[in-house]
């Protein structure tokens, strides 16, 4: 009984040789196989399981096979190519907008180091939106009042020119003499009068012109 | 085919030498074609996905290394392909009643009953299984090598190539493909022959 136990144990060693190629089918022949019917059906499995392998007919590619490989690599490799050169320009983006980034960052975290180091200035007040619009209104203004004197001065040019030596206005007299009362509320007549004369006073070609008399 | 070979037909295809990669193609198209029908089991779908293997090996040709066998780094990449390709069908169940047409059709083109139940039993078979089976009965590779196709160990290699043989194995001798196995009629002793008549 040992003694065909350990047979056993040495038949599936070597079937398993045979299976692995390292023995030839023809090893699974042995005494042992006489007197064990177990290890004769597994040789002769085994044996069957091989031819039956050995049977199997060659799998070939269909034909003309690598022709249609190649013309699909060299695409392939064109798309490639194209896909590293996309990679390579986002990067070299990435890489600009970082460096840009940097150096904004940079130039911005200066200033509040500026700041703090001169000896003379407060402490900064935190930022408010109040003084921010504050800021913001006073550079417009700034803006603004340059446009607006480029615009007036051909006007202020103007009255240089006709600002022309002539008579001093007139004064109109009214008869009777109306004493002028204290109070700031003048009539309607005399402030009519006036601003005849500043009229007559500002645009100098009508002094020429010959006094109506009221 | 030596690995220097290998290498130096390597070193022309980065070069990008097309009569190069016509030659690498050819050398491997059998392997790569062959694993291709055993794992998808279906021709088409292998056709395809052949073609994208070496689409595939082609890309990465630069990152091979010169120091080891060209032929399981293709196989391995062959076996990524089919893994991927059906784990793809899973996901097209509608694929799959063709897959099985497909299937079934092809062990009828094998006269031999003995080859079509072997192929029966191996495409029924677990994937991982499958891929030790074919690559070691049907391509030929080593324990080393296929360990290095499919990034396992040895142990697990064999492990798992065993209990492929044993599927098989289990089945023919159900389905009664092994022949009688009568023992060899012993020759007995003319003198303890009984005596008739």
């Amino acid at each position: 009984m040992n003694e065909t136990l350990t047979s056993c144990e040495q038949f599936e060693d070597a079937i398993h040789r045979v299976l692995d190629g390292d023995l030839p089918p023809a090893a699974l022949a042995v005494p042992h196989v006489e007197v064990c019917p177990t290890c004769r059906e597994s040789a002769a499995t085994v044996v069957a399981m091989l031819a039956g392998l050995q049977a199997l007919p060659p799998i070939e590619p269909p034909p003309g096979f690598a022709t249609r490989v190649l013309p699909a690599v060299v695409a392939e490799r064109r798309r490639s190519d194209v896909r590293r050169s996309v990679r390579i320009a986002m990067a070299s983006l990435a890489a600009a907008v970082v460096v840009a980034f940097l150096a904004i960052h940079n130039r911005t975290a200066d200033r509040p180091a500026m700041v703090v180091k001169s000896p003379s200035l407060p402490n900064a007040a935190p930022p408010s939106v109040g003084r921010s619009f504050a800021d913001a209104g006073s550079a417009v203004v700034s803006l603004t009042r340059r446009a607006t004197q480029e615009s007036l001065s051909p006007a202020r040019n103007l009255f240089a020119s006709l600002d022309t030596p002539r008579p001093l206005p007139i004064p109109i007299s009214a008869s009777p003499v109306v004493v002028p009362s204290a109070s700031p509320v003048q009539p309607i007549t005399n402030t009519a009068k006036r601003a005849l004369n500043l009229f007559i006073r500002d645009v100098g070609g009508f002094a020429s012109l010959p006094q109506q008399k009221s | 085919m030596t690995a220097d070979s290998d290498a130096e037909l390597v070193s022309r295809c980065l070069l990008g030498e097309s009569a190069a990669m016509r030659v690498l193609v050819e050398r491997f198209q059998n392997d790569v074609f062959g694993v291709c029908v055993r794992l998808l089991r279906h021709s088409q779908d292998a056709e395809d996905v052949a073609q994208e293997v070496f689409v595939r090996v082609f890309r990465s040709l630069n990152r091979w290394d010169a120091t080891r066998q060209l032929r399981p780094w293709i196989l391995g990449i062959t076996i990524n392909r089919c893994r991927t390709a059906m784990a793809k069908r899973v996901r097209r169940p509608e694929l799959v009643d063709h897959l099985n047409e497909t299937a079934s059709q092809k062990p009828e083109d094998d006269t031999h009953e003995l080859t079509a139940e072997i192929r029966t039993a191996v495409d029924e078979m677990r994937a991982d299984y499958r891929e030790v089976f074919v690559l070691f009965h049907e391509h030929g590779q080593s324990y080393e090598e296929i360990s290095a196709t499919i990034d396992r160990p040895v142990g697990t290699i064999k492990t798992w190539l065993h209990r492929a043989r044993t599927e098989i194995l289990t089945r023919l001798k159900r389905r009664g493909l092994v022949p009688p196995t009568e023992p060899t009629p012993k020759k007995v002793p003319e003198h303890t022959l009984p005596v008739t008549g």
